[in-house]
This record gives structure tokens, C-alpha cells and sequence, in this order.
């Protein structure tokens, strides 16, 4: 209870803070902007950000262009001068309803990111967690540097590499969702305890968009893995993902993951591998604030654990009830075989979100489920500095 | 031979603006949020964009705002939400036609710029112009490079003639012509 009212106090206060004339400034937002002495900005969040943080058509293309726009012509001094620095803060609490494993904790991550110049970008972030017992410093999983549009005498976009420990370009971003429920699907793992989809890689890729409605991204990396007793040796894997834009604002995906470890577990070494095959979608239409996405993966994971076999997917949809309030819904399918039989959770999300002066968020998710787990719902509070 | 290339030049459209298209329309769009007059009659602020269909840089020009426009999802002025029209600029125009309560300006033939003022200072239309040099020429608004960051060129008599009044706070980041 203590915990929910620090959660209420802290959104109360972000309230009192966002009442002010003066806007937060986001990393790139300030780039573009004019040069002012003020707190505003005048690239709009809204811009990149379409539920913040989900990107835009806009945005998207922002990010895959290495944190430029087309025709940008800054220098690297230009964008340092720039400041290409934000801070994200989160409170949220769980455990909302008949789910009794509730908690309330905060993350706070600064993240560093810039397209310095015509070729260089990268991105660096390093999250805190934030609880009763104080602050302690995450891992740095997502730290990267890469080097776009290095065959533009050739032609222009075919070809960008990034090396570093990075989320692979999958079609929804897990580490940046906008959801507070997890994309399910991409944690099937077969019972490994160390592997999911969404977990961070470190290695290369290599993207491009060789058509101007194609797009390919193609990663070598290796899967982070933590315990002592998942220590591995280095396998590399390899994940390809496919898409197709129309009519601007729309995109279709498809995906594939081959991944193999020897894991040294107890003293015994134990090769395991995991394989996905997967397809999306993701239909925006903006003049009705609406949108309708989702995913299906089919996969197989070969190991040690018990269960070897995992389909999934979810559709989600969502609508801006007006300009600053998000409604979505998520359906999500699991199916997971252990030996000869097969276990399937279905469940159904319904969220609210509501921005404040665009830096702040406040989300409700609510979470119906079948299967083994109780219902429960989220509650969050973003700001975005 | 001579002369032809001479008039060739001279009916060129100018070299592209310094400030990318992408960021334009953005940070255009959030200026719109600092003129206190604007008025939004149906819920829906119309801007149109006025290019010259007998050249291909302007109708491109035009493409990619359009283009732009609709990759900004959730984009909106004052909490309206924004459409855009394209409104090909000739000498038989009529810009009110269009119901557009904004016009965004893309490259126009040097002759076009005076008269496109004018019909949009008869018309009580704001103008926004890809080509900052054109406000100097009468438009009332536009964006250019300063030490490599974009900044606000505000004509402020074609915007008072407009019936534009912007906040003070946003004229303080401006390039200001007075002419």
C-alpha cells in the first residue's frame, strides 16, 4: 500500500511539474529544433512518437536511417553541440487485481544517441533500478555503434552496420514497448531460463533498404547469458527479418532465428538450440488515430528442458479516443508442447494511456488470462526528460 | 543558344532549402500552436500545399509533404487533427477554392512567389514556405539554416496582413523581416 501511494505522490508531483508552461527536452527533438534559451522544442514528440514511445511511420524511418532525416546535412560537432541526451523515468506497480505478487519499483535510464555526421550513430543506455532497498545499476545490455548508409557513392541506403549488444530488429520492439504487458510470443522458450527473442544479442548486423518499399536486416550475434551454470561458449546465430511497406504507413514483416549454445550446466556441457519462423503486420491509419498489428511465430527449442515446441502470436489493436488518450486491446495465443502433450494460454489486454505536456505518461493495462496464471493489471508512470 | 539557357536559369527553381523537408513540416506544424488567431472552423485545420504543376521539383516537393504528412500518425494543431490538400498554383488559381485555412508553400518559379503573396494577402491565408528566401519576397513564414541548427523566418507584415498573431515567446526564436 505504501508503495502505491509513492506511485500516487510521484504522479502527482510530475503533474504539478508538467503544469508549467516550459516542455521537457528529448534527445533529438533538440537537434532539429531552433536555438533557444527556453524549454521547448519544436519537433514535436508526437512526430516520432505515435504512443510514446512507439514510433511513428516517421520516426521509424528516422531510427533506420541512423537518427537522421533525409537530406540531413549536420555535422558530428553540430549534433554533440546538440546534446543528444534524454532521461526515462518509470514508476509502475504491479500486481493490480487477483494477482497477489505486487510490487512497486522505478527505473531510471539515461540514454545517449546521436547520428553524428553523414555515417556514424550510436545509441547507449544504462538503466537503474530504483526500490525500497535503493538504486543498484543494471547490466549495460543495449550499447552500440554503427555506421549508415556506407554505400551511398552506390546507391543510397542499401547498406548500414552496427556492432555492439543491441535488441535484434524484431517487428515490435520489446525493450522500448509502449505496452506494459510483454509481447508473450517472444519469451516462448522452451524452458530455457536464459533465451528469449526480445533478450539482448551481442554481435553485428547489417540493414538496408534496397527497394524503396523494401527493407532487410541481417544479425550475427550471440545470445547474453548471465548464471554461472548457463555460462556458454560462443555459437553464433543468426536472425534475418524481411519487410514491405505500402501506402506509406503500413508494413509487412517476416522473420526468421537460428541459434545454438553449449551451455556448461552443473559441469555437464549441453548443446541447445532454438529456431523461430515468424510473420507481421502493422497497418496504421493515421487520419483515424487508429492502428492493427501483430505477429504469429512458430519455433522449436531442442535442449535439455521440458518443453520443445512453441507457436504463438497476438493481434493488437488501438485508437485514439482523442488526441492525447490511447486505447488498445491485445490478444495473445500461446502454445507451448511438453513431450506428447500441449499447453495453450490465451489472454486479452485492455490498456489506457494519457499523455500530459507529451513527456509524460500515465498507462493502465489489465490483463484477462487463461491458462496458469491470474488475471492482473499494470499501472505506470513515464517521464521523459 | 545563350539566351534560352539564360531563361532557363532564370525560370529554375531555387537549390533545395538548407532545412530538410522532415523537419519542416513538424516544426511548422508546432508553430501553428503559437498564433493565438487561429482559427480551426470544422474541427479539422486544412492546410494546402501549393506547388506549379508544370514543374517536377515543386509537384516532388508537394509529393513529400504529403508523404511526410502521413507518416505523422498522431500529429496535431491546438488538439485539431491536420489535413492536408494540394493546391496547383497558376495564374488562374483560386487559393480560397481550396478551403485550406494554411498554405504550405513548396519550390514556385521565382515569377510565381509576388503574385502567390498576393492572392494569399487578399485571401486572409497564412503562408508557410519551404524556400526561406521567399519570405523575404512576401511570404510569411518559413525556415533556415543557422549555424547548422533551423530557425523561423517570420515575415511579420505578410502575417499581420494574414490576420496572424503569434506569441511573443515564439517570435523570440525568429529571424524577423520587417518589410
Amino acid at each position: 500500500m505504501r508503495g502505491r501511494l509513492a506511485l500516487g505522490a510521484a504522479a502527482a508531483g510530475l503533474l504539478l511539474v508538467a503544469s508549467g508552461r516550459a516542455e521537457a527536452f528529448p534527445g533529438f527533438a533538440r537537434k532539429y529544433s531552433p536555438e533557444s534559451a527556453s524549454l521547448f522544442t519544436f519537433m514535436p514528440c508526437a512526430g516520432c512518437h505515435d504512443s510514446f514511445p512507439k514510433l511513428t511511420p516517421f520516426g521509424r524511418r528516422f531510427k533506420e536511417n541512423g537518427f537522421r532525416m533525409d537530406g540531413d546535412a549536420t555535422t558530428w560537432q553540430e549534433a554533440v553541440r546538440a546534446f543528444p541526451v534524454a532521461v526515462k523515468t518509470t514508476i509502475f506497480t504491479t500486481g493490480i487485481g487477483p494477482d497477489s505478487d505486487a510490487s512497486t519499483a522505478g527505473i531510471i535510464k539515461p540514454i545517449a544517441a546521436a547520428g553524428l555526421g553523414r555515417t556514424i550513430s550510436f545509441w547507449i543506455e544504462q538503466p537503474f533500478d530504483v526500490d525500497g532497498d535503493g538504486i543498484e545499476r543494471r547490466d549495460l545490455d543495449y550499447a552500440w555503434i554503427g555506421a549508415y548508409d556506407v554505400l551511398r557513392g552506390v546507391k543510397e541506403g542499401i547498406l548500414n552496420v552496427r556492432g555492439g549488444s543491441f535488441e535484434l530488429d524484431l517487428p515490435f520492439t520489446q525493450i522500448r514497448t509502449h505496452n506494459l504487458f510483454a509481447y508473450d510470443p517472444y519469451f516462448l522458450s522452451g524452458g530455457d531460463p536464459e533465451w528469449s527473442l526480445a533478450a539482448p544479442q551481442r554481435g553485428f548486423e547489417m540493414a538496408g533498404r534496397p527497394l524503396p518499399w523494401g527493407r532487410y536486416s541481417i544479425a550475427v550475434t550471440d545470445s547474453v547469458r548471465r548464471s554461472e551454470e548457463y555460462q556458454s561458449s560462443f555459437e553464433p546465430d543468426l536472425y534475418a527479418r524481411f519487410t514491405a511497406d505500402f501506402e506509406v504507413t503500413h508494413r509487412v514483416g517476416m522473420f526468421v532465428y537460428d541459434g545454438s549454445d553449449e551451455l556448461d550446466f552443473g559441469g555437464v556441457r549441453v548443446p541447445v538450440d532454438h529456431t523461430r519462423i515468424g510473420a507481421d503486420f502493422d497497418l496504421r491509419f493515421g487520419s483515424a488515430g487508429a492502428s492493427l498489428y501483430g505477429l504469429y511465430l512458430w519455433g522449436n527449442d531442442r535442449g535439455f528442458y521440458e518443453e520443445e515446441g512453441s507457436n504463438g502470436g497476438f493481434i493488437q489493436a488501438e485508437k485514439l479516443a482523442t488526441y492525447w488518450l490511447l486505447l488498445s486491446a491485445r490478444y495473445t495465443h500461446l502454445s507451448a508442447s511438453e513431450g506428447a502433450s500441449r499447453k495453450a494460454q490465451n489472454s486479452l489486454a485492455l490498456g489506457v494511456q494519457a499523455w500530459l505536456r507529451e513527456r509524460i505518461r500515465i498507462a493502465f493495462e489489465y490483463r484477462f488470462q487463461k491458462g496458469t496464471r491470474p488475471d492482473t493489471g499494470v499501472l505506470s508512470v513515464d517521464f521523459v526528460l | 543558344m545563350t539566351s534560352a539557357y539564360l531563361l532557363a536559369m532564370l525560370l529554375a527553381l531555387p537549390p533545395s532549402a538548407g532545412v530538410p523537408l522532415d523537419v519542416q513540416l513538424p516544426a511548422f506544424l508546432k508553430a501553428l500552436s503559437f498564433d493565438r488567431s487561429l482559427a480551426v472552423p470544422d474541427g479539422e485545420l486544412t492546410i494546402g500545399v501549393v506547388f506549379d504543376p508544370a514543374h517536377e521539383g515543386s509537384e516532388s516537393a508537394k509529393d513529400r509533404l504529403i508523404e511526410i504528412h502521413r507518416e505523422l500518425t498522431r500529429i496535431r494543431v491546438k488538439g485539431h487533427a491536420v489535413h492536408l490538400v494540394a493546391v496547383p498554383f497558376g495564374p488562374r488559381a483560386s487559393l480560397a477554392a481550396a478551403g485550406a485555412e494554411v498554405l504550405l508553400v513548396a519550390p514556385l518559379p521565382p515569377s510565381a512567389v509576388e503574385s502567390l503573396a498576393r492572392q494569399s494577402e487578399a485571401s486572409d491565408l497564412l503562408t508557410f514556405s519551404t524556400e526561406p528566401s521567399y519570405v523575404d519576397r512576401g511570404l510569411a513564414m518559413g525556415m533556415e539554416m543557422d549555424s547548422g541548427r533551423p530557425r523561423f523566418v517570420v515575415n511579420l507584415a505578410a502575417a499581420a496582413s494574414a490576420g496572424a498573431s503569434f506569441e511573443s515567446s515564439f517570435l523570440n526564436l525568429c529571424r524577423i523581416v520587417e518589410k
